[in-house]
Parts: structure tokens; C-alpha cells; sequence
């Protein structure tokens, strides 16, 4: 496997001697590694590198515990592949990690062997998102041409709505209704609804919900 | 005293009078109505509200008391709003809703100034709606007794006049108006209300209950009753309170029960309230409702022209009013000076006088005012023709009156007229020269002896005035100073016959040109009154001489009242001299107290003014220095042979030290008869032949209350020792004993019998003391007293029974007492402890010697060395646990406890204490520590489960450590150049990580493990942190926030490490699961240590949970008190039972912050405190 040199690691845990022993670790195997004590030290600190790289969190911690820092970051919408490591994990919690985005979950004490593999697969994811990071960052600068009244339209049309609805909802004209939407796909760069849909998903937009019947 | 008529007299006399003052002053009070602006009248509007219907009399009575306040008032006029409640007939729920209702729709949006609510209901309606219906009105309640208003709940705006019902007032006036009164009756009725007044009159009338017997007919039905009322006693009063309802449950209404009573009584009734007068009662000190009223009317006025409504205090004052019925008065033949001072008598029978007295004045009037004017006009004429008349009989009637007249009548002329400007002394030898009688009638001639009175005409004056007589020169001299006039001259004159008389003279004189010319004169024989006088006089004097040495106090007084005479021991009894009672008739009546001036009054009209004789009186007087003497009375009219009464004699006797003695008398009889009334032992009296000639009040008590005896068997006037013999018929032996010794008393054979006997009653076991002592003297007798000792008797009896129990006791509890005197070496043992050193009495030596040689020869050292400690500190108690040796071989175990008692120089005289077998219970308690060690050793481990998993993952992280640094350092060694310095570190990590997992795994094995307990010097906040070290990491997977303040300078506790991390382990589990089984924000547990006043070393818990149940906050010490699910309950038990162990203490609080804190404190002490 090559370990491209510029990878980092990224370990949080309050335990000294485990940090130290994981940063020694990792150092040995040819990563670059910083370490944390707590959730709350790495939020400040937030790293902001370039080249891959990935987050070896501790569960278990004052503070902010590791799920939490997890959660924290993807609102913040702050990308980094984890891989967490607990003293004992339970099934659910390991679940509800992986459900939301973990790379791996360890259990304490664990063999170089696992900790190695599990940060090769986050590094690899890391490369992963960083492009449909890209490819989200170009769809959302079409998304930024619609004006509001299209954007609107954007949204019933993901929704499955037909155009008849969609012009009831909003009492417009079918035919208007028909006029926006031909200018979100121009816009948009797509030719079939199946791929506006696709596009929309990529993009993070919601469809509208349906309207409660009185 | 003052009369009023009945209320229509009263109106119909004011009516009349107004009219009058009209009539005359009408012209006047035009002029003024004209001239005076009067001010307008502010109109008020007034509530009056009515407990009862419409025709209450009591009502109607208030009503008009009220108005008649309000009418006074200069300021207002009011409007009247009358409301009656009606609540005596009607009391459901639904009409007091539909009246609520009537109110709102009446009174909601009026305007009402003041309200007055007459009686309890309608006050209590007021308390009740009066904040919504009249929210501002100022409320003057009326009519209300005391206790009823207590009940209920006013606030500042009510105030208002009681009224009361007056005991002692009512009894009291009965009393004083027949003082010869011995029965009293009371009917009060068997309503609620009347038997609380019974009540109220029992207790009330208690103190007159020994001189009036008191007859209580409330319980008795109507028609028994009036039968009751028609055949009392002589000698009764009848006190009518009320009657609303009979014994027999019938009602009535109070005031027609009044007549039915007073037709009834053959006795006078006297009343309770104003109501009743007129329907036959006598009268009383009255409950006026109509004064009630009157004084809520007042109030009311004062506080609509501003005062303070808080500053009118609640009372009943003034709302007793002594009224009587004059009709009864009459009746009963009670005089009106007898009732009280201020009473007011309604009713009275007008004289043709007092009804028509003005008709009859001014009808005189104008007779006489016609007369007057008739008599004027003939007076005229009448005087005219009566002066013709008068000078033509003149002549004639003087002749016919000068010689009939029985007075002698003389004129006297001169040879030669004298000169009156003469010196004196030559006018008398001038008139002795030339006096002749020119003139004299028949008597006067008579009165000289001769028969007629032309017979003595020219003869000398000096012949019949002898000048011998020094009398007669006087007489002379004064009539020539009165240039011959005089009036009531005495001259003695001789008689023909030689005989001398005494005659009273009166002379006028014709003087012409100032010379006498001729003397009429008179003269009367007064030579009988003369010698009545002298002989008075004579007898006066002796009288004199007799009642000036009289002890007494003598006094004549003459028919007009002033005195003749007052002898002078008047001033040794009154202070005051003889003189100044002749001065001052009045003093004497002045110097008589005023309380008793009555009795001087009354006495002087039935002696004064039928000049009788008079009984003795007696009464006090003031004596001029201020001092109070009795003196009694006595006087008798005088009268002359002739039957002429001549004034009343008197005497005063000083009878003040006959008097206090009477009073000492009375005092200790009564103190005699207060003190055997108030023995709490039965007492009687009997008489020689075993008659009780009285008994005290708790003898009859006794009497009373015991079924087998009635007071008619046991009461005065019986024969107690027929008594005696009746109940020793029924073979009660002590009955024969008391009969026999009361005899031996009776007859003088036994100067004192006593006997103590059993009387059990049915439900009480008794026993009593009797004793009978002589009445030394003639008359014989004796008293016979029985005193309870039933108390001294179950005392003794009990005393029995416990020293009984006491031995039983002992041997139960297998613990004996002994006493050791150490100057004799006698050592005394209780059987007990006889049993527990398996000897018999017989076997022991009885010293000490003896006792420590039983003793096991491990303990004999301590044994000797602690009674050794006592004897030299008799502070320190001998208190120890040893074991001794049977005979048989058998070891005991025994606590022994004894104290020193020291004699009188502070030398260790006496030891005494207890031994007691504890063989059994020190086994016992060793079971017992067994099994709390297994407890505790439970307790421990249960605490540990709970941490188990955070305990685990506290191993893993040196384990995770270790593991990645081997890795490490075998990655670097195998790495081209090797990193020595890397491999170093890491294998130096590897060490301390090792280090700290084994420290982990220790201090949990000795948690987990048995243990003995030892006590040695720990480091305190160590000790607690290891602790902090295996919970840290359940902390944290229960997301509590731990934190620590360690207190820096904790020296070092003597303890047990282990149960003190038990302690801290059991407090910490216990916080942990308090805060995370509940839904709190920020779970916080805080954990200190403190050394607080350099000695109480204390270790806190602190939490943020839901805190502890205030009342458990003591009880969750207790073993198996738990609230958690599956918890042992014994945690915190066994943390006390540690600290109890350590000397120290362990509680709870809850903090106010919310959530528990837990404190643990351990006194500092070292191993020789041990």
C-alpha cells in the first residue's frame, strides 16, 4: 500500500499515555500525526489540510464525547473520515457511529494490524469526498443562477409533483409552471428529470413536502 | 330613684309638654323659623337586619333602640331599610340562597351608609356576604352575646354592642329584696342555650350554694314544673332565665313561658331579660335588647360623623337595666326603697292625683285667681264700714276686756310727774315717793288679796312691791332705764295674807313734755310655774349628776330635735365634746357611717314619730380622729306625769369590742365549717348515742357515689352505728371491729380507734383509714373520719409486686446485683449471682479473696487492676468484661459494672454494682460481627459491580498503551537507522503503564477481598482519591461531571483504610445512581474533603440529583431502606455502622441548591486515644 506522505492523522482521546502511545504508533508507520485531549481542544483548532487525511477519536471523554464531536462537525459540515476507539463499545453505539459516517470502530485494547487497516480505508474515503465535495461545490454555483421563483419550482419538481399540481400549489398557470421549469434545467445543464433529480440530491436540495388537504 | 312610667305614659307626658312649650313659645319659634337658616339634613340610608321574624319582642325592642339613637343626630336624616332573616323558622341551605339572592337584587348597586345587624344570625349573614353585598358599609352589630360572637370571624369593619345575661346581678337583687330568702329556684329549660345558662348559674352561684339551697326544675316537663312552682317552700325566690323548650322536648316561646311561671309561682319570680316585665315577673337586672339597640344606633351615629370604627371597642356596657313591675311590687309587698339604687319602675297604678294633678292645679289656680280678684273688689267697702264700727265699740269692748280679763291689769300716776332725764337712782326714790295705783281690775286685786279693784286704788306701790325684796329693786331700776316700759318683769309681791308671790309684769308708759304721767301695766301669777321650774331644775341636776358619770353615752333631745342634754362620756366613745351635739343636733347622724345611716333613719322615724319605744339598733360610726366604733342604740321617749312628751333619751353604747369579738366567733365558726367542708377525708360528727349530728362535704360525696350507701343511710340525724351493725349483719368483719371501737370511743374506754379496712367498690379496688377521736366535756361524742389510702395501699402493693419482679427480673436477665463493703471485706451476692458462679450460698467464702479466685487467670490481671482504678478514681467506673470459672469447669462470660461510694472522710468505703452472665451474647455478638463482616464484604463487592464496566475500561487504557508503544518500538527498531530514542520512550511508557494497571488491580483485590479490620495511620485524601480512581471512569460513562476538593492538609487519621474507601465508595455509587437514573441537565457530583477546627476530619458527597425525601432524610441509615431498584439497602447502614465504629458521624442533607450531600466525619485521633 503506498502511504502517501503527506497524510495526517488526527487523534483525540483523554487518556495521555494511549494518545502518546497511538501518536508513537502511527509515527512509526510514516504518518504525519496530531494529537488532542479533548472534543473541545480539536474544535478550536479545527486543522485545515490539503492533502488526505483522518480522525482517530476516542468515545468516551469529558466533555464533548466523541459521537458528539462527530455530530458537531457534520453540522459544521467539516469532512474527515473517523475511526473511533472505545474502552468497551456496545453494538448500538458502534451502529449509530457507522450510520453516521464512521469509517471504523475499535474496540481498546486493539492490534496495530485493525488500527492501520481502519485508517488506510479513511484516508481512501478521504480522497472520496473530496471530490464529490468538488462536485457538490460546482452544481450548488449553477444552483446560485435560478432566481427564487425557479428555485421554488426546482423544489416541487424533485418532489414528483406534476406540473398541474405544482401550478395549483403555487396558482400559477400550468403553462408558467411548464416556462420555469424548462429554464431550471437550461440553467441547471441537465436534459431529463431523472437527472435534475440526481443533481438535486447531490446538492443537498429538499424536495417541498406535500401540502396538508385543507 | 326614679319612676318612669310605662313607654305610652312616658310619649303621652312629653307630648303633653310639647304642646305647651309650643303653645306659649308658638309666636317665638315662627320668628325663628323665619329668621334661622337651617342647615339641609344629609340623607343616610340605614340596613337594619333582623335575626328573626317580623314580631320578636326582643326585636321590636332593639329596633326601636336603634332608631331612637339615630333620630338624635343633628347632621342626617335616614332612610330605613328593614330586613328580617327569619332564620329561627327557616335554616335550609336553599332559602339562605334565595335570600342571598333577594339581597343582591335589592341592595347590589345601593348605596347603604351603615348596616346593623340585630342578633347572631344576622350578624353571621353579615361576616358571611357583607363583603359582596355591602363591600364598604361600616357594620354595628346589636344584641349579641359574647360567646356567639367568638364564633365568629370579624374584621375591622364590625363593631357593635353585646349584650350579656347578669348571674350575680339577677341573684343578688332577689337576695336583697327578701333577705329571709333560703330556697332559690332556677329554670333555664332544657334548650341548648338554656343548659349552658344552667351551667353558667351552677357555676356562678357555687359560692352562695352553703347558705341557699338551690332548686333546678330546667330537666321537668311544663305541666310538672308549674305543679313544682305551686307548691315551693317558704323562703324561695324563682329565677326565670328562659324557656324554650321543656323537659319533655315541647318549645315554647320564652316570654309567654313567663306568665304560665309567675301565675304558677306562690313565690316571686325574677327575670332574665327585659322581655319578660310585665308578664308577671318582679323584675331583675334585665337584658334590654331595646339598650342594645340603643348603642348600635349610637355607635353607628359616631361613626357616620367620622370616628374611627377600630376605635369603638366591643362591649356590653350598659345593657343591664334594673327594672321591676310596680304591679308585682305590690303584689309581693315589696317596698321601692328596697330595690337598687337607679331602678326604673314600670307600670305603676296612677293616683286620681298624680293622673289629673295638673287639671286639679290649674283649676285652683283659677279659682283662687277669681277669688283674689272677688275679694279685692269688696275690700273696699268692708274697710270703710269696719272702721265706723271699730271707734264705736272701742270704748265699750276696752271696759268689758280690762274687767274680765283674767291678767291683772294696773295703771299707776304720780303725785308728781317724774322727769325721766332724772339720774336713775332719783327717779326711784322719786317713784317710791309718789307711786299710787290710780287704776286696777278684780284679778288684779285678787292676786293681792283683796276682792275688788276699786279697793286698792291709791295705794303705794311699795305695798305690794316690798323694796325688802332686792328682786323687786332690780325690777324697779330696769322699768325706770325703759322710761317705764317693760316686758316679762318679775316682781315678788306680798299677798294680804302675807304670802309672797311671784308675778311677770309688763309696763307701758304715758310720757308728756319728758315726765312720766301715768303706767299701764299687766301682771301674771307665776308663782306656780316658778316653783315647777325650780323643782325641773332640782331634777334635772340629779339627773345630771347621774348621766354625767354614766360609761355610757347619754342624750336627751328635745321634741324640736335639738338636744337638752349629752353626757360628756360622748367624747371618749365619739371624740367629739357634749357641746358640740347641743351645737350641732346633726353631728351625731353625721358621724354615723353612711352604709349604715339607713338603719338610723328608719329607726328615728318608727321611734321619733310615734314616740314609742324602739328596739336596740346598732350601727357603726366614724369617731373624730377617723376611727369606726359600733355603738349600740337605745332610746325612749319621755314623757311628763301628765302624759306631755318632752323629747326622746338616748343612749349610745361602745359595743365595738363586743361586736369584733361576735366577728372573730363568726370567722372561726366559719373558718371551723370551711375547714371540715374542705377535708378531703369524710368526716362526721356523732353524738354521744352514735347520732351523726353533721357530716362534710365529702362524706356525702362518698355517700353519693357509692352504690351501697345512700345518704340517707349514712347522712345527718342517722345513727351510724345502727349504720355499723346493718353492714356487719352482712358479715363484713371490719364493719364489727369499727363498730365495736367507735363504741369503745363513745364510752370513754379508748381515747383513740383506728382502723385500716378494705371497701372495694365494683370497679376500683379501695381501701380506707378510719379513725374516731372524743369530744372531751360533758356533752361527749366524737369524730369520726375516714381517709382514702388507696393510694398509699396499691403503692405498697405495688412496691411488693416490683420487688418481686425485680428478683424474676435478675434471673431472666441473668444479671445479679452486689455489695461489697471494703472495710469488712463482706462481699453480699443476690441469688442470681450465685447461679451464674454455679455455687450455692453456703459454698461462697464470702470475701473477695474468694471472688477473684473464680476469676479466669487471663482476666485476674485486669480485673484487679480495674477495681483497683475504681478504688483510687471513684470517677472511673468499674465497668469490665472477663470470664470466670465454675466449680464444674464451665468458663463464663461476664459483664461486671460497679460503682465506689466513699464515707464521710472521702475514703472508698462501699462498692456495689451488678454482674451479669453475657456468655450467650458475647457468642452472640460474635456471630453478629461474622456476619456483618460477610455483609459488609457484600456490601463492597455489590458497590464494585456497579463500577465494573467503568473499572474495565480503566484497565484497557494502560493495556491499549502498552500494547501500541510495544508496537512502536518494534516498528522503530525494525526501521533503518533504528530510533533508540523512540524505543526508549516507549518502553518507558510501557512501564508506568504498567505500574498504574497494577496498582488498579490492587487496590480492587482489596476492596473485593475478607478482611480483619485494622486501624492504623492512613493518608485521608489517598485514601479517598483510589476511590475517585475506580469510579472516575462510571463518571464519565454516565456523563456525570465528577469533580474533587481535597482539602491539601489533612494529617494523617488513625482508621481502617478500607471501610473508610467502603464509606466513600457506598456515598459516591449511591450519588452516581441517584443523579443518572433521573433526566437531569448537567449532572454534577462533588466530592470533598475538609479538617474542620483541627479536628473533625470530614469527607462531603455532594450531587445534583433530586435530593432525599425530607422524611427520609434520617431513616435511609437504616439497613434495608432502599429506593433503588435491586439495591441491598444496607450500604449506607453499614457506612454508620463504620462511622459509629471510628468514633465519627455520618448524616444527610438536602442542599438548597437542590440535590443531597452526604457528610462522613472522623474525629483525628491516633492510636492511643484507642
Amino acid at each position: 500500500m503506498m502511504n502517501s506522505p503527506q497524510a495526517t492523522i488526527f487523534i483525540v482521546d483523554d487518556d495521555s499515555s494511549v494518545r502518546k502511545a497511538l501518536g508513537r504508533l502511527l509515527r512509526s508507520t510514516g504518518y504525519a500525526v496530531e494529537t488532542f485531549g479533548s472534543s473541545e481542544e480539536f474544535l478550536q483548532n479545527t486543522p485545515d489540510c490539503l492533502g488526505p487525511a483522518c480522525l482517530i477519536l476516542d468515545v468516551k471523554m469529558p466533555g464533548l464525547n466523541g459521537l458528539e464531536l462527530q455530530n458537531r462537525l457534520q453540522q459544521m459540515e467539516y469532512i474527515m473520515p473517523i475511526v473511533f476507539i472505545t474502552g468497551h463499545g456496545d453494538i448500538p453505539m458502534s451502529v449509530k457511529a457507522i450510520k453516521k459516517g464512521a469509517v471504523d470502530f475499535l474496540v481498546k485494547p486493539f492490534d496495530e494490524k485493525d488500527l492501520l487497516k481502519a485508517i488506510k480505508d479513511a484516508l481512501k474515503k478521504d480522497i472520496v469526498d473530496r471530490n464529490v465535495m468538488n462536485e457538490k461545490q460546482r452544481i450548488l454555483q449553477r444552483v446560485k443562477l435560478l432566481t427564487p421563483r425557479e428555485y421554488e419550482i426546482l423544489t416541487y419538481v424533485i418532489s414528483g409533483m406534476l406540473n398541474k399540481q405544482t401550478a395549483y400549489e403555487l396558482d400559477i398557470s400550468e403553462k408558467t409552471v411548464k416556462a420555469h421549469r424548462g429554464r431550471v434545467m437550461a440553467k441547471l445543464g441537465v436534459d431529463s428529470l431523472a437527472e435534475l433529480v440526481r443533481l438535486a440530491e447531490k446538492a443537498g436540495i429538499e424536495p417541498v413536502q406535500e401540502t396538508k388537504p385543507f | 330613684m326614679t319612676f318612669g312610667g310605662s313607654k305610652i305614659e312616658k310619649i303621652a307626658g312629653i307630648r303633653y309638654i310639647r304642646m305647651v312649650i309650643l303653645i306659649s313659645l308658638g309666636s317665638l319659634l315662627m320668628i325663628g323659623n323665619v329668621a334661622g337658616v337651617q342647615q339641609p339634613k344629609e340623607a343616610k340610608r340605614v340596613l337594619m337586619l333582623f335575626s328573626g321574624q317580623k314580631d320578636l319582642p326582643g326585636q321590636i325592642l332593639a329596633e326601636e333602640g336603634m332608631r331612637a339613637s339615630l333620630q338624635q343626630s343633628k347632621d342626617f336624616k335616614f332612610e330605613y331599610f328593614i330586613e328580617y332573616l327569619d332564620r329561627y323558622r327557616f335554616s335550609d341551605v336553599s332559602y339562605r340562597k334565595s335570600m342571598l339572592d333577594l339581597f343582591r337584587t335589592k341592595y347590589g348597586d345601593k348605596k347603604i351608609d351603615l348596616f346593623l345587624p340585630e342578633g347572631y344570625h344576622a350578624l353571621e349573614f353579615a361576616t358571611a356576604h357583607g363583603d359582596e353585598i355591602l363591600p364598604q358599609t361600616p357594620v354595628v352589630f346589636a344584641t349579641i352575646l359574647e360567646k356567639q360572637v367568638k364564633r365568629l370571624k370579624l374584621d375591622q369593619r364590625f363593631t357593635g354592642s353585646l349584650v350579656q345575661i347578669d348571674f350575680s346581678g339577677l341573684l343578688n337583687i332577689a337576695l336583697n329584696i327578701h333577705p329571709d330568702t333560703r330556697h332559690v329556684v332556677i329554670i333555664a329549660g332544657a334548650s341548648k342555650l338554656g343548659r349552658s345558662i344552667e351551667e353558667l348559674t351552677r357555676v356562678v352561684y357555687k359560692s352562695y350554694e352553703y347558705r341557699y339551697d338551690f332548686i333546678y326544675l330546667g330537666h321537668l316537663a311544663m305541666g310538672d314544673m308549674l305543679g313544682r312552682l305551686q307548691k315551693l317552700p317558704e323562703h324561695t325566690v324563682v329565677l326565670y332565665f328562659l324557656l324554650a323548650k321543656d323537659g319533655k322536648g315541647d318549645t315554647f316561646k320564652p316570654w309567654n313561658v313567663t306568665k304560665m311561671v309567675s301565675d304558677a309561682a306562690n313565690a316571686p319570680v325574677y327575670g332574665m331579660a327585659e322581655t319578660y316585665l310585665g308578664h308577671g315577673i318582679v323584675g331583675g337586672a334585665l337584658l334590654s335588647t331595646e339598650a342594645s339597640g340603643r348603642k348600635a344606633g349610637e355607635i353607628g351615629l359616631r361613626i357616620l360623623e367620622g370616628e374611627n370604627l377600630a376605635d369603638i371597642p366591643i362591649s356590653a356596657e350598659g345593657t343591664i337595666l334594673n327594672m321591676f313591675d310596680w304591679r308585682q311590687l305590690k303584689r309581693w309587698g315589696i317596698h321601692e326603697r328596697n330595690l337598687p339604687e337607679g331602678s326604673i319602675v314600670h307600670y305603676k297604678e296612677r293616683s286620681f292625683w298624680y293622673l289629673y294633678r295638673w287639671y286639679v292645679i290649674g283649676g285652683i289656680f283659677i279659682f283662687l285667681f277669681q277669688l283674689g280678684f272677688i275679694t279685692a273688689l269688696l275690700a273696699q267697702r268692708r274697710k270703710r264700714r269696719q272702721t265706723q264700727a271699730h271707734l264705736r265699740g272701742s270704748e265699750e269692748r276696752y271696759r268689758v276686756f280690762v274687767n274680765n280679763s283674767t291678767e291683772g291689769i294696773w295703771r299707776v300716776e304720780f303725785e308728781v310727774p317724774i322727769d325721766v332725764d332724772l339720774p336713775e337712782e332719783k327717779q326711784f326714790k322719786l317713784v317710791v315717793k309718789h307711786a299710787y295705783i290710780a287704776e286696777a281690775n278684780d284679778a288684779y286685786a285678787r292676786s293681792v288679796g283683796f276682792d275688788s279693784g276699786d279697793k286698792i286704788i291709791g295705794t303705794r306701790f311699795e305695798e305690794f312691791i316690798p323694796l325688802s325684796e332686792q328682786k323687786n329693786i332690780d325690777t324697779l331700776k330696769a322699768w325706770i332705764r325703759g322710761q317705764y316700759s317693760i316686758l316679762n318683769a318679775e316682781t315678788i309681791e306680798s299677798h294680804k295674807d302675807g304670802i309672797t308671790r311671784v308675778f311677770l309684769n309688763n309696763a307701758s308708759a304715758v310720757i308728756e313734755d319728758g315726765r312720766v304721767v301715768t303706767v299701764w301695766g299687766t301682771h301674771t301669777d307665776i308663782t306656780e310655774l316658778k316653783i315647777a321650774e325650780k323643782n325641773l331644775r332640782i331634777a334635772e341636776q340629779k339627773y345630771r349628776t347621774v348621766a354625767d358619770f354614766t360609761y355610757d353615752w347619754e342624750y336627751w333631745m328635745a321634741p324640736e330635735g335639738h338636744m337638752l342634754y349629752v353626757s360628756p362620756s360622748c367624747e371618749r366613745i365619739s371624740g367629739y365634746s357634749a357641746s358640740a351635739f347641743i351645737e350641732d343636733p346633726e353631728l351625731l347622724e353625721r358621724t354615723i357611717l353612711p352604709e349604715d345611716r339607713q338603719i338610723w333613719i328608719e329607726h328615728q322615724i318608727e321611734s321619733g314619730i310615734n314616740t314609742v319605744s324602739a328596739q336596740e339598733i346598732q350601727f357603726r360610726i366614724r369617731m373624730r380622729n377617723g376611727e369606726v366604733r359600733w355603738i349600740e342604740h337605745v332610746r325612749q321617749p319621755v314623757h311628763s306625769p301628765d302624759g306631755e312628751f318632752l323629747g326622746v333619751r338616748a343612749s349610745n353604747r361602745d359595743i365595738t369590742k363586743r361586736k369584733l369579738a361576735e366577728e372573730i366567733l363568726d370567722m372561726s365558726r366559719k373558718f371551723n365549717y370551711a375547714v371540715l367542708m374542705s377535708m378531703k377525708d369524710h368526716i362526721a360528727v356523732l353524738d354521744k348515742a352514735g347520732y351523726i349530728l353533721t357530716v362534710n362535704t365529702s362524706w356525702l360525696d362518698f355517700a353519693r357515689k357509692n352504690d351501697v350507701s345512700s345518704p340517707e343511710l349514712v347522712g345527718e340525724g342517722i345513727n351510724y352505728l345502727d349504720a355499723c351493725r346493718r353492714v356487719s349483719d352482712d358479715s363484713d368483719e371490719s364493719a364489727q371491729k369499727a363498730l365495736d371501737g367507735i363504741k369503745s370511743v363513745l364510752n370513754g374506754w379508748q381515747n383513740i380507734f383506728e382502723l385500716e379496712y378494705p371497701c372495694h367498690s365494683p370497679t376500683e379496688q379501695r381501701w380506707y383509714f378510719m379513725r374516731v377521736i372524743p369530744f372531751k366535756g360533758e356533752r361527749g361524742g366524737a369524730v369520726v373520719s375516714h381517709a382514702d389510702i388507696s393510694d398509699r395501699k396499691k403503692a405498697e402493693n405495688e412496691l411488693k409486686a416490683k420487688e418481686t419482679m425485680l428478683e424474676e427480673a435478675q434471673r431472666i436477665a441473668h444479671l445479679g446485683s452486689w455489695n461489697w463493703n471494703i472495710m469488712t471485706d463482706e462481699l453480699s451476692w443476690s441469688d442470681e449471682i450465685f447461679r451464674i458462679f454455679g455455687i450455692s450460698a453456703q459454698e461462697f467464702g464470702a470475701t473477695y479473696e474468694y471472688f477473684l479466685e473464680r476469676i479466669h487467670p487471663d482476666d485476674l490481671e485486669d480485673v484487679k487492676e480495674t477495681i483497683k482504678c475504681a478504688l483510687d478514681d471513684p470517677s472511673m467506673n468499674y465497668n469490665l468484661r472477663h470470664r470466670i470459672t465454675t466449680p464444674n469447669g464451665k468458663e463464663r462470660i461476664v459483664r461486671a459494672r460497679g460503682k465506689v461510694t466513699l464515707d464521710d472522710q472521702g475514703k472508698a468505703s462501699r462498692m456495689t454494682g451488678t454482674l451479669q452472665d453475657v456468655t450467650d451474647i458475647t457468642q452472640m455478638e460474635m456471630e453478629a460481627n461474622k456476619l456483618k463482616a460477610e455483609l459488609s464484604h457484600l456490601d463492597r463487592v455489590s458497590s464494585m459491580g456497579v463500577l465494573t464496566a467503568g473499572i474495565a475500561h480503566e484497565i484497557n487504557q494502560p493495556l491499549t498503551a502498552i500494547l501500541s508503544n510495544a508496537q512502536a518500538a518494534i516498528r522503530f527498531l525494525k526501521k533503518e537507522p533504528q530510533d533508540i530514542e523512540e524505543v526508549k520512550n516507549a518502553l518507558q511508557d510501557i512501564i508506568s503503564d504498567g505500574k498504574r494497571s497494577g496498582e488498579m488491580v490492587h487496590s480492587i483485590r482489596n476492596i473485593m477481598k475478607r478482611y480483619e479490620p485494622k486501624h492504623q495511620e492512613i493518608d485521608f485524601n489517598e485514601t479517598v482519591r483510589v476511590v475517585l480512581m475506580l469510579l472516575k471512569s462510571e463518571a464519565l460513562n454516565r456523563k456525570v461531571l465528577l469533580s474533587q476538593k481535597l482539602h491539601p492538609d489533612i494529617p494523617p487519621v488513625y482508621a481502617d483504610r478500607i471501610e473508610i474507601q467502603q464509606v466513600a465508595l457506598n456515598l459516591l455509587t449511591n450519588a452516581l445512581e441517584a443523579i443518572s437514573g433521573q433526566q437531569i441537565s448537567n449532572p454534577e457530583l462533588t466530592v470533598s474533603t475538609q479538617f474542620k477546627d483541627n479536628k473533625d476530619v470530614i469527607l462531603s458527597v455532594s450531587d445534583s440529583g433530586p435530593g432525599i425525601e425530607p422524611s427520609r432524610i434520617d431513616s435511609i441509615f437504616d439497613a434495608f431502606e432502599t429506593t433503588k431498584k435491586g439495591g441491598l439497602g444496607i450500604g449506607l447502614s453499614i457506612c454508620r455502622s463504620i462511622a459509629d465504629l471510628h468514633g465519627g458521624q455520618i448524616w444527610a442533607e438536602n442542599r438548597p441548591e437542590g440535590g443531597a450531600i452526604f457528610f462522613f466525619s472522623l474525629p483525628l485521633r491516633t492510636a492511643n486515644d484507642e
